[in-house]
Parts: C-alpha cells; structure tokens; sequence
C-alpha cells in the first residue's frame, strides 16, 4: 500500500462524507501491525490495566484468528480528533473501504447523545484519561503487589457489566438525609394561627432523619460498592472506580468482522 | 502453551513493528493467566496427577487438560433451571416448566451459536512433580547395608593458583595479598600471584545399596481399574525412589497363578487373567532375592498390590513364603485396591499382612480405594512422620 495514494483517496473520501450531510471531527489514522490490532480489540483501548483476563480473551482472539474466523480491520476511538487504528496487512482497496466506513463512526459518535455526554464529562482525551487510569493502577501493584491488586481487579471486573449510563461519570454520593418538609410559608392564616396558640407554630421543627443506603435501586454497581462498601481501603475504592470509568470510555466502536 | 512473539503480520518496517512489539500485553496477561492455572493445579496436583494420563509409554510428561479460567459474573439462569412461579389463573398441581420438552440424548438440537470452548493442555514434568509431592519421604527401616557399587562426588578440596574464575575465592586471595605486602596501611594492589582458586576433586563413597521389588496381582478378578491404580501408586512410588535412591535397584514381578518378571517398561502395560495363587508371586521374589541379592549386604523392600482374593487353598503357601521373604526384609507393605468396595482389608491378603505386623515384622498394609488416595497410600508408606503417627497409636 502506498501511502501516497490512500491518502489522496481519504481526502477525496472526507469531501464525499462532508457533501452528503456527515458532521464528524477530524480523525487520526495509524497503520498498526495485527498483533497490537488484536491487543487493541481485546483491552478495548490501547492502554489498560494488566489482568489475566485479557490473556484469556487474548488466546481466543489469537485462536480465531489463526482459525480464520475473524479479521480485524479497524478499531475506532472516538474523540476529538477521533483515532482510528488500521491494520497494515489491510489491502489498498480494503484500506479505502475501512476509511469510508470509519468516517461514519466518526460521524456517529460526534452526534450520538450517548458519546457526546461522555465526551464532555472526560473532555475529548479519552486515550490520555485511559492512560492515567492504567498508570495508577500499576502503581497500586508497586506499592501493594500483584497478588492483592489482582484480588481487588477481579472483584471489580466481575461488576464491570454492572453500571449504569444514564448517570453521570463524576456522581456524588446519595443526601444523607431525607429532604426536608418546606416550610410553609408565612402567609396570612399562619401568622393568625401562631397568635392563637404560641406553642403549635414551633412544632414544626423535626429531627432529620436520615436517608435509607441505597435510597433507590442502584444500578451502578461499581460506584455504590467504591462508594459505601464498609471495609475498603482508599486504594481499592480508586480501582473499583478506575474500572467503573473504562468500559464508559470504551464504548467503542465493534470491530468489523469479515 | 506458551505465547511466541509474531513478527508483525510479515511487515518489512523493522523498526516500527519493534516499537509496537513494547505493547505485547496481550503476551504477558496470557501468562499471568497460564501462572495461575498453573498455581491452582498445583495445588489439587495429588487428585489431578494420580488419575492422569502418565504411563504413556515413557514419556517424562503429564498431560492435564484443563479449563480457561473465567469471570465470577452474573448471569441468566439457563432454561432447563429455571422454575414457573405466577399469580395468574394457575391451579395447585400445575407444570410450569415441563421436564420432558428437554430434548433427549438421541434428538440433535439446532446448531450452536457459541463459541467454542478452549481448553488448554498442560504439560508437567514428572520430575517437578515429585520434586512438589515428594517430601521428606524415605525407605523405611533403611539399614547401612553396604553394596558392590559406589556413589562418586565432586567435593571442594584446596586451593591453586590456577582455576576458573567462577571459583575464585576472593577472601584466601585477599590474604595473600597481605601476606604479600605484609606492611599495613600501603595500597594493595592484586597481582596474579595473589589469586586462589578452590579445586574441586573426586572422591568415591560406598553406596547404601536396596532393591525394591514390586509385585503385582494381574489376576482376572482384578479390574482394569484396579490394576490401573495399583499401576499408578507404583509408578510414583518408583519416581520418588528414584530421586531419593541413586543407586536403587527395582524388580517387577506380576502373577496370576503363575508368575514372571518383567521389565519396568513392560510391567506397566501388563495384564493377565486367570486365578490367584499369592504364593507363586512370593516364591517369585523369594527365588530372585536367593539369585541375586544377599541380604545381609542389601536392603529389601516389598510392595504387593492385590485385591487380596487368594484362593483359599493357597493361604498356608503364602504365609510360609511371606515370612521368609519378610526375615531378610526391611520392609514388606501390602497395597489393597479394591475399587468401589471398601473392604478395608478384611480379606485374605490383607489378614496375611496383618498377622505378620502382628508378630513383629516390619510390614504395613493400605487400603487404596480411589485414585485421589494415591498419595494418601504413598505418604503413608514413606513419610516417616506417619508411620511415627501409626506405631504411636496402632
């Protein structure tokens, strides 16, 4: 492939996307070799935590692939500009397609709400949040060991379906107290009634009381356990968040799969 | 099953596949998976090894299938678990999930559309086996019978001033350094005549010399279960040995009613039928220990594995046999598979072996039942601990 001649075929591409209505911010590509395609596909994003679990889907990706099952030929980060990895064993013309069809990932993800509020609660730099993400929990296994971090990972991994995306990335924690009565206001009929009987009017002070944990039904797994699991330590409460933010992030476009 | 690096997918960019070769964590993650697999079998090794495939044809490896380890995660219950429960216009006695819409063995279902399992093969060592599960394990009742054969070691024996650098011994230099320059408080400085070498020499000690017979029942009441077991408890007992015992001497013999011996290759996949006569395999090692072995200069081990059926004519030849081989020997252990029934060896045999403990020969019996006991069997003839433990409380 001649890099030349595909490139002149992306601009003539991203002229034909903007004629026909497609709104999209500008995309990186990159030619990777296929091992690191696959490792991409597998960790979801190009950076992540180690964890054995990506050594398994790793093996059944490898798997599949040596079998001819399924081929990569894109992964898509969306962002502003989005990143797109193209596999460099793609053909020119397969190239072309591959970029045609990620231009409308690009364009889907600039307008999807879903995208959009994620993008604007992480700012538009997901692969340097992903990179913080891993760097810190390579630091918890200096600091702590593999053996406790991995223990912590695979508690958390578990819930990992678990969150909710509706709510937002930065939640804060439930009101510890049940709002309040509003207290009516003074109007006339009160003021009159206050002066029949002094003591009645003060009765409206109540003790507060407090919220029941969880107030609702919660959804976000993660979150409620980082945020009100009793025994934790400040270090695992930051993984289980770490990981609550991932696959947020990682709502990535699928492979294609030939 | 180990990762090996690809170059990447036949990219002439040399310096750029090297680049993104930095990233292989897909590598890495696998082999923190493969520790961990490896770990827990490691410590079920007992259960798993015992009833491997391992007597495959002298191959110095065991093969464990096993499963990809997996998420704990949540899911659906699957169809056939799962139980109707309503408040509707259900009466009592009403089936909500009807068992026999579950297809049956002989029906084929649609085709699948899940992925297929993977399971990965792990090879052990043999060697690192034993080297994990033989612990502190030893002949018992081993005299200092001294034999024709020698064990040779290289020992550490003075010094030189030639030799090579990795025996460089830097503190007997370091004296002659001083010697050497005798007054304090100058710089040293090394010269090649300072330097000394520790030298390393032969020397040849006699070798406790034991044989250790094993003798195997391949009678036709023995299932093929059971001379498999029997067949497994020897094989680890001969690995063990082995490692422990340089110069060990084994013998295999196997009877039915009559009976022969065998080399260890060929003991392994022996199998026979016909009836039981314990005395001919007796007379067997009796006749071999006559030939070949004096006992006052060898130690003498027996193991017999049976189902401890001996016809019952055959109990006085038996026992006559049994004690003269148990005069000379250290140690007579008898092994009870009997799969399934467990007998605890209230049988012919095993009455043999106990009366003999009884009158005061060393000998011990075990009953193995499974292969999960392989071990339990092994331990308890070899580790002195238990059979510290066993004299303790009879």
């Amino acid at each position: 492939m001649t890099d030349e001649t595909w490139q002149s075929y992306t601009r003539r591409i991203e002229e034909l996307a903007a004629r026909s209505g497609l709104a999209f911010h500008p995309v990186d590509f990159e030619a990777v070799p296929d091992t690191f395609m696959m490792e991409i596909a597998v960790y979801g994003l190009p950076v992540r935590m180690p964890h054995w679990s990506f050594g398994v889907r790793y093996i059944y990706q490898l798997i599949q692939r040596h079998m001819g099952h399924s081929r990569l030929f894109e992964v898509v980060f969306p962002g502003n500009p989005g990143h797109a990895y193209l596999a460099s064993s793609n053909g020119l013309a397969e190239n072309i397609l591959v970029t045609a069809h990620v231009l409308g990932h690009a364009d889907f993800s600039r307008n999807n709400l879903l995208f959009k509020r994620c993008q604007e609660q992480l700012s538009e730099h997901i692969v340097e949040h992903a990179a913080n993400h891993a760097r810190q929990i390579q630091q918890a296994i200096e600091t702590h060991g593999l053996q406790r971090v991995e223990i912590v990972l695979d508690a958390a991994l578990a819930l990992e379906q678990h969150i909710d995306v509706d709510q937002s990335l930065r939640r804060s924690r439930y009101s510890e107290y049940l709002d309040e009565k509003r207290t009516p206001e003074d109007d006339e009929f009160r003021k009159r009634f206050a002066q029949l009987e002094p003591t009645a009017a003060s009765s409206g002070v109540e003790p507060k009381k407090r919220a029941p944990v969880p107030p609702h039904p919660e959804r976000d797994l993660l979150w409620f356990v980082a945020q009100y699991a009793p025994e934790m330590e400040s270090w695992e409460r930051d993984i289980f968040l770490a990981v609550r933010e991932n696959p947020s992030i990682s709502i990535r476009c699928l492979p294609l799969r030939s | 099953m180990a990762p090996n690096s690809e170059s990447g997918g036949g990219q002439p960019g040399g310096d750029a596949a090297k680049w993104y070769e930095l990233f292989s964590r897909g590598a890495r993650d696998w082999l923190r998976h493969d520790e961990k697999v490896r770990e827990s079998v490691r410590q079920h090794l007992p259960q798993i090894v015992a009833g491997g495939e391992l007597i495959n044809g002298g191959s110095r490896t065991v093969r464990v299938p096993v499963r990809m380890l997996e998420h704990y995660h949540f899911r659906l219950r699957r169809p056939e678990e799962q139980q109707g429960a309503g408040q509707g216009k259900a009466k009592p006695g009403d089936v909500f999930a009807d068992p026999s819409k579950q297809r049956g063995p002989g029906e084929k279902g649609p085709g699948g559309q899940d992925e297929g399992e993977v399971q990965l093969l792990l090879e052990f060592k043999v060697d690192d086996i034993v080297d994990w599960l033989w612990e502190e394990m030893e002949l018992p009742n081993l005299k200092a019978r001294v034999g024709p054969s020698e064990d040779s070691d290289w020992v550490r024996e003075g010094w030189d001033r030639r030799g090579a650098r990795s025996r460089l011994d830097r503190r007997r230099s370091f004296k002659e350094l001083v010697k050497r320059r005798g007054a304090p408080g100058a710089t040293p400085t090394f010269t090649d005549e300072d330097l000394r070498y520790r030298q390393l020499a032969r020397r040849r000690q006699p070798a406790i010399h034991a044989v250790v017979f094993f003798l195997l029942d391949v009678s036709g009441s023995m299932s093929d279960r059971d001379r498999k077991l029997a067949k497994t408890f020897f094989f680890w007992v001969v690995q063990g040995l082995r490692r422990e015992y340089r110069s060990l001497e084994t013998v295999f013999v196997a009877h039915t009613t009559e009976a022969w011996e065998f080399t260890e290759a060929e003991f392994f996949q022996v199998s026979g039928t016909g009836g039981t006569v314990a005395s001919t395999g007796l007379a067997k090692v009796q006749e071999i220990i006559d030939e070949r072995y004096n006992p006052s200069r060898c130690n003498i081990y027996l193991f017999y594995a049976s189902d401890g059926d001996n016809s019952v004519s055959d109990s006085a030849d038996a026992r006559e046999t049994l004690s003269a081989i148990a005069e000379d020997a250290c140690f007579t252990g008898y092994v009870e598979v009997s799969s399934g029934l467990s007998r605890q060896l209230a049988t012919e045999t095993g009455r043999l072996f106990a009366e003999m403990a009884a009158a005061g020969c060393a000998a011990g019996s075990y009953a193995l039942n499974d292969f999960d006991d392989v071990w339990g069997a092994v331990r308890h003839f070899f580790s002195a601990e238990s059979r510290a433990e066993e004299t303790a409380s009879p």
